[in-house]
C-alpha cells in the first residue's frame, strides 16, 4: 500500500475534522481541541514547536516526548501529537476562559 | 464464550495501553516574592525568586538595609500583588499590608489595614504584582473501542470515582469535572478510538495523582 506523501497526509488531515470544547470553573479555564492529520511524529512536533514559537505565544515551551508546552503570562499551552493514532491534541489552561480560547484558536489556527 | 476470552482481551489490551500509554506533564512556572518589615514601618521586599526561603532571605536583607531593626516576614506572595502603606503623619508605628490579584486591590487593602491600625494618614509605600503563574498541566490517551455514548458515561463514572466530582458536567464529547483548583477533562475522540484525559491545576504532582485515578480507572 503506497501512503500519499506527507504534504498530501496534511492537506486531508485539514480537510478532517475540527472539533472544540472548552470549559470554565473554579479551577483553572480550560480550552481544548484537535484535529487530524497526517503528519509524520517528527514532523508534527517540529510544526507544534514552530506554531508557538513564531505565533509569540509562548515565552518559553518544552518538547517531552509527544508534547510541546508553551507558557504565557499565566497560561499553559499544549500541543500533543499522537501521529499513531492521526491526532493532534491542543490544551490550554489559564485563569481567563475567553483567553484560553483566543490562545486556542490561534494555536490550532496555525497549525 | 468466544465474547467473553475477547471481553477479557480488550481488558487486558486496554490496560496494556494504559500503563504505555506516555502521561506528559508541565510544570507551573513559579515565583515566590517576600515582605518584611520591622520597627517603624521599615521594610523589604523581594519579588520573582525560585523559591520562598530565598525570596524571605532577601526581604529580610532589604528590610535590614534600609535601617530597618527587628525585621520579620509579614507574608510572602506567589503570582499576586502586594502592598505596603505607612503612616506618614510622623509617629512611628502604623503600617498595613495586603496581597490581592490586582494592585488596586492591594493597594486598598493595605490603606485600610494601615487605618485600622491607628494610622491617620496612610499611604502606600511600596507596591509588587508577580507574573501570574501558568498552571500545570498533565495528559494522557488510551485507545477505545466503546461507542461515543458508553464511552461518555464511563468518562464521567471514572470522574466521579477520582473525586473529580465538583461542576461534573457532560459537554459535546467531553466530561469536565473539578477538584478544589483542579479542573479535569475526559474526551471521547470515538472516531479515532481514543480517550483523552487532562488535569490543570497549580500543582504538577497533584494534577498527576488526579490524571492517574481518572486514567488508571477507565
Amino acid at each position: 500500500m503506497i501512503f500519499p506523501n506527507s504534504v498530501a497526509r496534511a492537506v486531508l488531515a485539514a480537510a478532517a475534522g475540527f472539533l472544540c470544547g472548552s470549559h470554565t470553573l473554579a479551577g483553572p479555564s480550560v480550552a481544548t481541541s484537535w484535529s487530524s492529520t497526517g503528519l509524520t511524529q517528527q514532523e508534527c512536533v517540529q510544526r507544534a514547536e514552530r506554531v508557538l514559537r513564531d505565533a509569540e505565544m509562548a515565552q518559553d515551551f518544552e518538547v517531552v516526548g509527544q508534547s510541546v508546552f508553551g507558557g504565557t503570562g499565566g497560561y499553559t499551552l499544549l500541543v500533543r501529537c499522537i501521529t499513531e493514532k492521526e491526532l493532534v491534541y491542543f490544551a490550554v489552561g489559564g485563569p481567563s476562559h475567553d483567553q484560553a480560547q483566543r490562545y486556542l484558536t490561534t494555536m490550532s489556527g496555525k497549525f | 464464550m468466544i465474547g467473553s476470552v475477547r471481553a477479557r482481551c480488550f481488558t487486558l489490551l486496554s490496560a496494556i495501553a494504559a500503563a504505555l500509554a506516555w502521561a506528559l506533564a508541565a510544570p507551573p512556572s513559579h515565583a515566590d516574592g517576600a515582605l518584611a518589615v520591622g520597627n517603624c514601618g521599615a521594610f523589604g521586599y523581594s519579588l520573582n525568586y525560585d523559591n520562598e526561603s530565598t525570596a524571605r532571605r532577601r526581604a529580610l536583607r532589604e528590610c535590614s538595609r534600609h535601617k530597618g531593626r527587628n525585621c520579620n516576614v509579614v507574608t510572602t506572595f506567589d503570582g499576586i500583588c502586594m502592598a505596603f502603606a505607612v503612616d506618614n503623619s510622623g509617629r512611628c508605628g502604623a503600617w498595613g499590608w495586603a496581597t490581592r490579584p490586582t494592585r488596586a486591590e492591594a493597594e486598598d487593602v493595605a490603606v485600610k489595614e494601615c487605618q485600622e491600625a491607628g494610622g491617620e494618614s496612610c499611604r502606600v509605600q511600596a507596591q509588587a504584582c508577580e507574573a501570574p503563574r501558568t498552571p500545570a498541566m498533565t495528559t494522557n490517551w488510551i485507545t477505545t473501542e466503546l461507542g461515543p455514548k458508553e464511552c461518555l458515561e464511563r468518562a464521567e463514572a471514572v470522574l466521579k470515582s477520582a473525586g473529580l466530582t465538583e461542576k461534573l458536567e457532560v459537554s459535546g464529547d467531553s466530561v469536565w469535572g473539578e477538584h478544589g483548583n483542579y479542573t479535569a477533562q475526559v474526551r471521547c475522540i470515538a472516531g479515532k478510538g481514543v480517550v483523552m484525559f487532562l488535569v490543570v491545576g497549580p500543582k504538577l504532582e497533584e494534577a498527576q495523582i488526579h490524571l492517574q485515578a481518572a486514567s488508571g480507572n477507565f
